[in-house]
């Protein structure tokens, strides 16, 4: 794999990633700002209207004509939020022309499409057109409504609202039921002008022509942006009292949410300890959790944690039956106990640090996973090439996992009980 | 092996049956890090409501028996699978649709050692009484996470209504009650008669060697002995054409209410061969896609009046004696919303849309350009082909072939389903902080 970085111009970075592996080419477009929570709503309006609408395709319908058209070419404009970072991002996979008998003009016809989607919104008077931003203003608030539905995605939502802290962690991309309602159509307006002033990075993996993608990005893609200072993700979570929170809702199972402060960043020295630690704990199938919990004591099926680096802390999740309720959580305290205690074997170490090189390794065979390595570099001051990270996850031993546990402390459980008489 | 080449794709695919009847497919790809191997069995959620014969009588093949040994396969005698492949570098996973149970690694190096693994666990059922109990806690946590699901939920809701005897009807993992009644007898039994080799099909994706990856494959199996015990046969019933329900409703809790409609068909009509059966098979999607996608003149009216507030998901299914679609959106006025759909499938011209339908035609073949891409997605699309009788690989042509009377045919079917509704209406909640 060849990986090309060009500077288009002062804030517009091209990383060309060529290969011959797929049939597709996929781009990401990312322009990157500060993550605020009065933003997030319209933000989140902001790239439905664009998924819906462009001056030349005015409605949902022309749209995905157009998309059909371009052999299924997807256009998805999305927000994420990774610690303090705001990724206002545009993902496009389309066939390469040679697999379906087009030529060279192809390339020229998405890369307009883009264009088009992005700098020709449909704006009339320095506002959206009115019916497309009440269409989209309606559907976001049932879409956000319905996230009641998934026990999950809520738990945690729920859960992160608890921690009696202003952190970007509790900011859902996705936006908020209460602002929705209040939301106007200039919000959305004034948040497109920021997004498009923001310096831009673009991401091509496949099989082209190195120039002919700079040529297209200098046709297609202005500089509007204003210099800013560039933002890193990482901002710690502050370790706050325990906390216990129990809600009911009339779900079968009931969802258990623990979150862990664990205030190794990957700043810190003990970043890739950290990976290790909580590969053991509960990130891979190999993991206590999965063992313990799950295999043995027969708790639940799905249980994991899950390591966010930038914001410093774990979050366990675990479907259960709220009868075990007790037991899963004095098991799940136990494994973190034990990994702080050193209790933990050399193959458990071993068996994870494999299983974590192999998954690093193989993203490389998804264009997708290749941008998401290579950006999300770019959202730290620490950078660390492929080779560093094999190198570090390589160097970890036994003693610095035992030193990272105990760093971690559980400072809120939350549990969504199943309805009453749902006990199977 | 015998090779054959896909030349407008740039693909080779080589192949072999061994002589106890394990079908074989090695894809090799130049430039991927990783290499997928994944082997499935005919053995899916469809194959209960029958019998197998056996011994001292016959063995009724229970509701989720296929999901019960998929989890419990992977406690090896020599240890728990994860933990195996892991420490030959792979992650590893599983899972059971309708029609199948596949088992699948993916790997960076140690190719060989992955493909003996692979053949070896999924080969050999290591069950004592007491995992077999173990396990049924955890099947029946995971039965529990799905009843939440309201997708999940309105699919097994509209298939309720719409069959009588077929077991698509059910849950692929069964009911718990199912799932406390199975035995270790049952488990074994299953494992035998579906596990035959000669139900099997394993297919290898990567930077491979396949000579190579021949001889591993014929090492592993020619010293290994198969009892096959005996066929699956499904009971004697006839399906009728028509739903058992026409419509029925369930409360959850969920915010916006959520309706499945049936189509169920008739079984598809014969054909002379399997290209002109799945080339109708893709013009049912094609139709669907036609009539309800958001590039439709259905789906912009129904969103703009208010009346759905998601797009509406729409899937066809052809497999052991069902042919059947469901379309599922979330709805705020169900009368308005049938009665457009029921419009819409009424007047649908056919001629009237030629342009759609090639414009759809140039979609699908994106679609299907795009499961060729990373190793396990590319393997797990081949294997799935391999069971629905279709070659992967002539998918983009099957799809240029579909003709303006293959939709129409479609088309009539639509018109003269037997229909059934499901929907799921929100509940009322008092939330207790």
């Amino acid at each position: 794999m060849d990986i090309k970085q060009v500077k288009i111009s002062e804030n517009i970075k091209l990383n060309l990633i060529h290969t011959k592996k797929f049939k597709t080419v996929t781009l990401k477009i990312l322009f990157k700002g500060k993550a605020i929570k009065k933003e997030a709503t319209a933000l989140s309006v902001l790239a439905s209207i664009l998924n819906e609408s462009s001056k030349t395709y005015k409605t949902l319908k022309e749209l995905s004509v157009k998309k059909e058209e371009l052999y299924g070419t997807d256009i998805d404009a999305y927000i994420s939020n990774v610690g303090r970072v705001n990724i206002f991002g545009v993902r496009v996979n389309f066939v390469n022309p040679k697999y379906v008998y087009e030529d060279d003009c192809f390339f020229d016809k998405i890369f307009s499409f883009i264009n088009d989607i992005i700098y020709n919104p449909f704006i009339e008077n320095n506002i959206f057109d009115e019916q497309t931003f009440i269409n989209v203003k309606n559907r976001k608030y049932y879409s956000l409504l319905s996230r009641k539905n998934e026990k999950e995605v809520y738990s945690l939502e729920k859960a992160l609202s608890h921690l009696k802290t202003i952190h970007p962690i509790k900011i859902s991309s996705s936006g908020s039921i209460n602002d929705i309602k209040k939301l106007k159509n200039e919000d959305v307006y004034k948040q497109y002008k920021k997004i498009i002033c923001r310096s831009i990075e673009i991401y091509a993996v496949g099989d082209f022509a190195d120039e002919r993608i700079v040529e297209l990005v200098k046709k297609y893609f202005p500089d509007n942006s204003v210099n800013s200072k560039e933002i890193f993700s990482e901002d710690q979570i502050s370790r706050l009292d325990y906390q216990k929170i129990q809600e009911q809702r009339n779900f079968n199972q009931s969802q258990l949410i623990q979150v862990i402060h664990f205030p190794i960043t990957r700043e810190s020295g003990d970043f890739f300890a950290g990976i290790l630690f909580n590969a053991i704990f509960g990130g891979t199938p190999l993991s206590k959790l999965f063992k313990y919990v799950r295999e043995e004591n027969s708790l639940c099926y799905s249980i994991s944690s899950n390591y966010i680096a930038s914001s410093g802390c774990i979050i366990v999740s675990s479907g259960i039956d709220y009868s075990n309720y007790k037991k899963t959580v004095e098991l799940i305290n136990k494994q973190l106990k034990d990994i702080q205690n050193g209790n933990f074997t050399i193959e458990e170490l071993e068996l994870n640090r494999k299983l974590y090189l192999s998954t690093i390794k193989g993203n490389f065979d998804s264009a997708s996973n290749t941008i998401d390595f290579l950006s999300s570099n770019t959202l730290y001051n620490k950078k660390y090439s492929l080779d560093e990270y094999y190198e570090n996850i390589s160097k970890v031993d036994a003693k610095d996992v035992i030193k990272v546990a105990k760093e971690a402390y559980i400072m809120l459980e939350y549990c969504l009980k199943q309805g009453e008489g749902e006990s199977k | 092996m015998i090779k054959k080449d896909y030349e407008s794709l740039n693909e080779n695919v080589y192949s072999m049956v061994l002589s106890n009847g394990l079908k074989v497919f090695v894809i090799p790809k130049k430039g991927y890090t990783k290499c997928g191997g994944i082997i499935a069995t005919k053995f899916g959620s469809l194959y209960s409501n029958g019998n197998i014969e056996y011994k001292s009588g016959n063995i009724n093949v229970k509701p989720g028996i296929a999901h019960f040994l998929e989890h419990r396969l992977f406690d090896n005698k020599k240890g728990q699978v994860f933990d195996l492949f892991s420490a030959i570098g792979a992650i590893s996973n599983a899972f059971t649709t309708y029609d199948k149970t596949a088992y699948y690694f993916l790997t960076s190096d140690r190719v060989e050692e992955n493909v003996n693994l692979l053949l070896d666990f999924v080969q050999e059922l290591n069950i004592t009484p007491q995992s077999v109990e173990k396990e049924k806690n955890i099947i029946i946590e995971e039965l529990s996470m799905y009843e939440d699901n309201p997708e999940s939920r309105a699919i097994r809701g509209i298939l309720e209504c719409m069959y009588e005897y077929n077991p698509i009807k059910l849950d692929i993992g069964g009911s718990p009650n199912d799932v406390r009644s199975t035995t270790l007898l049952d488990l074994e039994i299953c494992h035998k008669t579906f596990y035959h080799p000669s139900n099997m099909v394993l297919v290898i994706v990567g930077n491979v060697d396949p000579k190579s990856i021949e001889k591993v494959i014929e090492n592993n199996q020619e010293n290994k002995q198969f009892e096959k015990v005996a066929t699956f046969k499904d009971y004697d019933y006839i399906e009728p054409n028509k739903v058992v329900a026409d419509y029925k409703e369930i409360e959850m809790p969920i915010s916006t209410k959520i309706v499945a409609l049936g189509y169920k068909f008739p079984k598809l009509k014969e054909t002379k061969d399997n290209f002109s059966r799945n080339k109708i098979i893709i013009a049912y999607s094609i139709y669907m896609n036609c009539l309800f996608s958001e590039s439709s003149e259905l789906h912009e009216r129904l969103y703009k009046e208010n009346i759905i507030t998601s797009p509406i998901q729409f899937l066809h299914e052809n497999k052991r004696n069902c042919n059947f679609s469901i379309l599922l959106s979330e709805v705020l006025n169900s009368e308005k919303y049938k009665e457009e759909i029921e419009n819409a499938i009424a007047k649908f011209d056919v001629y009237g849309n030629k342009d759609s339908i090639e414009r759809i035609k140039n979609l699908y073949v994106g679609i299907s350009l795009k499961k060729l891409e990373s190793p396990l997605d590319y393997a797990i699309s081949y294997i799935d082909g391999y069971i629905n009788e279709m070659d992967l690989l002539d998918e983009i042509d099957i799809i240029k072939s579909v003709s303006i009377d293959d939709i129409k045919y479609v088309s009539e079917q639509f018109k003269i389903a037997s229909k059934a509704t499901f929907i799921i209406n929100p509940q009322e909640e008092v939330q207790n902080d």
